[in-house]
This record gives structure tokens, sequence and C-alpha cells, in this order.
């Protein structure tokens, strides 16, 4: 009984202090990256003011966001609406009202949700990066600034290069930038009983701008996520060939011990290692495999349209590399479960 | 033959599920996401953030802390109690168990004035101190010491044991169930803590998760309810563990 209760357990364990180890890790790389601006909140002749870029546009709203010093369970920076009353909306900026001290949000790696935890950017470094820009489909793909240098083109998306882009890489600071020629629709709608007719105006998709040099991080940071995903399967198999499969396993705990160990400090050298880029991360849960697929499957689909080889090598390089890695991590399993073998037989 | 006794099995079975369904309802309820299967609460308890693993952990840490410390000084304690004669022994057993079942709300105030002297106020050690000498451990010991034959200990000491040889040797692994519930009630007593970290405590942060979880906000129960399952697995793996030492103090207490 006891035997059974430590089996089971001590996969529990070993599970809890895995989470434990990767969870600092993950709520680093789900923080949304923010460039803000102070306004301190004294009175002058001239009301402060932000660009207008700082405005997030959230299905029908536009909406100011600022960061705040949360408390108890929400300790640390976090995102919050700037009350409407607090500022007024012009011509291309944003007026805050007088006497207002806040710590507005200009941009963000992505999209702000009240409530996220952030990290603010203080330093920027500039250099050359290449975009692909997307647009909806049956766009036409025109329309970038002149600052951004034509590679290649497909139908709806185009391959340019900006030699003053700043890393890390905010989407929304060029989004504006990028208009899509398709015209919004407007749908009329009549109410059947009063006869009122509503108009409601329906904005196309925007575009996306994906920065190759951030996609190109995420695919060289694969190989090591991939290592710790091995790193877990070989923590579960150790205890399955110590708990279920060998009973030679279990009469060394010790060393089962050990290797638990072992797998659980090459799991924390190995997460400080991984920075994945943030504009490339899914908006809920950094382990949406689905995300990464798809936005992978997307970018690779448009450049092999475009007829680029930009990040070819980078794609090969991940599945080389995860291939490998997942070898050495089942030739391990096997060699322990050869090795128990080889005890068995010898007693 | 057995008469069968249908009334006292239904019965049996209903009590049973009015102690098994609420768990029943916390597993299933941290999986279901607006209706649907989901893992979501447990990915943001268990990865998402940080917070909810590091009190848990800190939680350990303190009831180890608490349970290894009242088991060490509650076997000491007991092994004079029950074996060695003294001015005032029972006096003192008596006063223990007035003490046992004192309330703790009686004596929160006086530990915070000896804590405050002390220095541990505002500190970890504020919950461990005070945890660690509780009367409860000596009590249960010295039952379970004196359950074990004076002849063996005699028979030790003439074959040359010391007196804490004696104590190790002999004593206590007949004493193991006493020793089992020690650990365990103690344990449990440092996990469930609730008012002495508020009183002796001052910022958030420093809450073990028994008190962090009850501010959880509210948006987000199926993240509170994913918190409560990890929250039983300490104590699930301890009863289980003792579950024969605990048997078998019952079992010596029915006999008795």
């Amino acid at each position: 009984m006891k035997r059974k209760v430590l089996c089971v357990f001590s996969l529990v364990l070993f599970l809890i202090t895995f989470c434990t180890i990767l969870s600092p890790w993950v709520s680093r790389e789900m923080q949304t990256l923010v460039e803000i601006k102070k306004i301190t909140g004294k009175v002058t002749m001239r009301n402060p003011n932000v660009a207008g870029s700082a405005i997030h546009f959230q299905e029908t709203d536009d909406i100011l966001f600022q960061i705040v010093e949360g408390e108890g369970w929400q300790a640390g920076q976090r995102v919050q609406e700037v009350s409407r009353w607090s500022y007024q909306k012009e011509m291309g900026h944003v007026s805050i009202n007088a006497g207002t001290k806040l710590d507005v949000i200009l941009s963000a790696s992505r999209q702000p949700v009240p409530g996220d935890a952030v990290a603010v950017v203080e330093e920027f470094t500039e250099g050359e990066d290449t975009f692909l820009i997307l647009w909806p489909e049956g766009s036409l793909r025109n329309t970038y600034p002149n600052s951004f240098t034509w590679i290649a083109d497909s139908e709806n998306a185009v391959l340019v290069s900006f030699h003053k882009a700043r890393f890390p890489y905010f989407e929304h600071r060029y989004l504006s930038t990028v208009e899509s020629l398709v015209p919004p629709e407007t749908l009329v709608t009549i109410d059947t009983e009063t006869g009122e007719q509503t108009e409601t105006v329906i904005e196309p998709p925007s575009a996306r701008i994906i920065s190759m040099t951030e996609t190109r991080q995420l695919l060289e940071s694969l190989p090591l996520v991939a290592v710790v995903a091995m790193l877990l399967l070989m923590g579960i198999f150790l205890w399955a060939q110590g708990c279920i499969l060998s009973r030679k396993g279990w009469k060394k705990p010790l060393r089962n011990a050990m290797l638990g160990a072992a797998i659980l400090g090459a799991l924390s050298v190995t997460v400080e290692r991984i920075d994945l880029p943030a504009s490339m991360l899914p908006p809920k849960s950094l382990l949406d495999i689905s995300h990464y697929a798809g936005e992978l499957s997307a970018i690779r689909s448009q450049l092999s349209a475009m007829g680029s080889t930009i990040l070819d090598d980078a794609f090969s390089y991940a599945v080389r590399s995860s291939a490998v890695v997942a070898g050495i991590g089942i030739a391990a399993m096997v060699a322990l479960l050869l090795l128990d073998r080889l005890w068995k037989t010898k007693d | 033959m057995r008469k069968r006794r249908p009334f006292v099995a239904i019965l049996a079975v209903f009590l049973t599920a009015l102690c098994v369904v609420p768990f029943l309802y916390l597993l299933v309820s941290s999986l279901m996401k607006d209706g649907t299967f989901s893992a979501y609460a447990y990915y943001q308890a268990f990865l998402g953030q940080t917070v909810y693993l590091l009190r848990f952990w800190k939680s350990v840490g303190i009831s180890t802390i608490i349970a290894v410390g009242q088991t060490v000084i509650a076997t000491l304690a007991a092994y004079g109690f029950a074996r060695f004669r003294f001015p005032g022994r029972n006096a003192l057993l008596f006063t223990l168990m007035v003490l046992m079942i004192l309330p703790i709300q009686v004596t929160l105030m006086p530990n915070f004035m000896v804590l405050e002297e002390l220095g541990f106020l505002y500190t970890d050690a504020s919950l461990i101190v005070p945890g660690i000498f509780v009367p409860l451990g000596a009590v249960i010991m010295t039952q379970s010491i004196r359950a074990v034959p004076v002849s063996q200990v005699e028979a030790a000491r003439l074959d040359g044991c010391g007196t804490l040889q004696a104590l190790f040797k002999v004593i206590l692994p007949g004493a193991r169930s006493g020793l089992a519930c020690t650990f365990l009630l103690s344990f449990l007593d440092g996990w469930n803590l609730v008012e002495q970290p508020i009183t002796y405590l001052r910022q958030f942060r420093d809450y073990p998760i028994s008190v962090a979880l009850a501010t959880l906000p509210p948006e987000d129960p199926t993240v509170l309810l994913a918190c409560c399952v990890l929250v039983c697995v300490p104590v699930l793996f301890l009863f289980a563990f003792f579950n024969r030492e605990l048997g078998e103090g019952v079992s010596m207490g029915g006999e008795k």
C-alpha cells in the first residue's frame, strides 16, 4: 500500500515541481511588452498629449490604456483602461486632461487586455527588419509606406524591408501605416415592426504585419521547447519504468530520484535560455499549439507563394534540431530500459 | 450467518456520498469552463502564474517544519511524562490537556505579545514557533509511549541501552502509530492555519495558501477550484501513506 501511494504521489510531486520551475518562465513570456509615456499630472498651459496611435481598437470601441500597480493576487504592473473622462481624442493625438497622472501605454506587443501583467520596455534597439504584410482575401497589396522597400509579393501579401525597425517588435506601431484597399461595407437593416432603417458600417479586417526577425527567433527557439517537452516525457517515463514496468526500478529509488532531480535541474537551465518573441505568442495560453501551427503555416505558405527563401534555413533548422532532440530523448529512454533488463538478467 | 442490514448499508452509502460528493464536485467543476471541458483553470493555476505554486510550496514548507518540530518536541516531552517520575508530573500533564482544549482565539493575543517581544512578528517564524510548541502532540505521544510494554524497555536497559537509545531503538518503533498521528495532525494544523496568519502577518504576499485562497478574485472561480485541488494533494498523500498506522492507533485506542 505504501509503495503504491509513494508511486502515485511521486508522479504528482514531479509534475508539480516541473510546473513550479516552468511557471515563472511562462508568466514572464506571457507578459505584454509595452512602451509607455509618463504623464506627471503637472498643470501646464497646454494639456499633455500622446500620439493618436496610443488608442487601441477593440471590436466597436477604441480605448486608451494605462499601467497601474496591482494588489494581492494581481500584484505587479497591470493593464487598466483609462477613464473616458480623463482624455479627449483630437486630430492625430489624444489630449489628457490637466492634472491627470498616469502611465499611458503608447504601444504594446499585443492587444492589451485589462488585468494582464505587463513589462515596460525602457529602451529599443534599431536595425533592419523584414516584414511580411498580409492583407485580407481580396485586398490589393500596394498600400504600404514609402519607407518600406519592396522585396517580393503574392496575391494578398508583400515582403518588405525596413531599415529603421525597432526591437522588440510592436505590430501596433506599424498597423496604422498600412491600409486596406477593401472598402468598408455598409450593412442596412430594416426593423420589420417599426420600419426603422439602421446603417452599420463594417470595417474590413485589418492587415497583419509579421516580423521575419521575430519569426526566425521563434523557429530558433523551437528546439529548446522540444527539449522541455522531452524532459517532461523522460520524467514520466522514468516514473513509469520505476513504478509500473519494472520492479527493479523500484528497488533503486535513489537512482530514480537522482535522475528525476537531474531532469528538473536540466529543465531549470533550459527554460532560462528560451526567449520566445512576444508578437508571435498566443493571446491566452502559451501552450496553444494550434496558434503556432497556424501562424507558421500561413507564413510559410505566403513565402512559398512569393518564391522567397528568407526563412527556409530557419524552418529546416527547427525541424532538424527538434528531430535530433526527440531522437536523443527516445534513445535515453531505450537505454534506461535496456540497462534495467541487464540488471534483471545479472540478478 | 450474519444478518444483512440493508438500512445500515443504505445509510453508510448516503453518509459516504455526503462526504465524497463535495470533492467530486470540486474535481468536475475545476475541469469545466462555460459548460465545456477545459483544462484552462489548471493551466492558469499551475503554469500561467507563479503565485499559486509559490504559496503552495511555502505552505508545504511551513507545515512540514511545524510537523517535524512538533513531533520531535512532543516525543521527548512524552518520554519524560510516560517513563519518568518527577514532582508535579500529573499536574503538568493535566495542564497540557487543559491547554489543548483551549480555543485558538484565546491564545492569539498572548502569542502576539510574546512574538512581538521575540521579534518574530510579521515573519514566517510567527507561524512556525507557536505551531511547534503545541500540547496536542505531547498528549498523544504520552499515551502511545505508555502502551509500549515496560518489560521491553527494561530488557533493553539490561542489555546496556542508554536512556535515549531505549527511546529510539525500543520505544519509538513500538509507538509508530502515535508518531504518525502526531505528525499528521500537526501537519494538518499547519496546513489549515487561518487565524494566525491574519493576526501575525501584515502583508498579503506573506500569507500561506490557506488564507490567500480566500481572497482570490471571483472573476475566475475555476482557477480557485483548481487551487483547491492542489491544496488537497499533501493531505491526501499523508492520509494514504499513514493509513495503516492511523488504523492501528484507532484499534489500539478501542482495545484500551
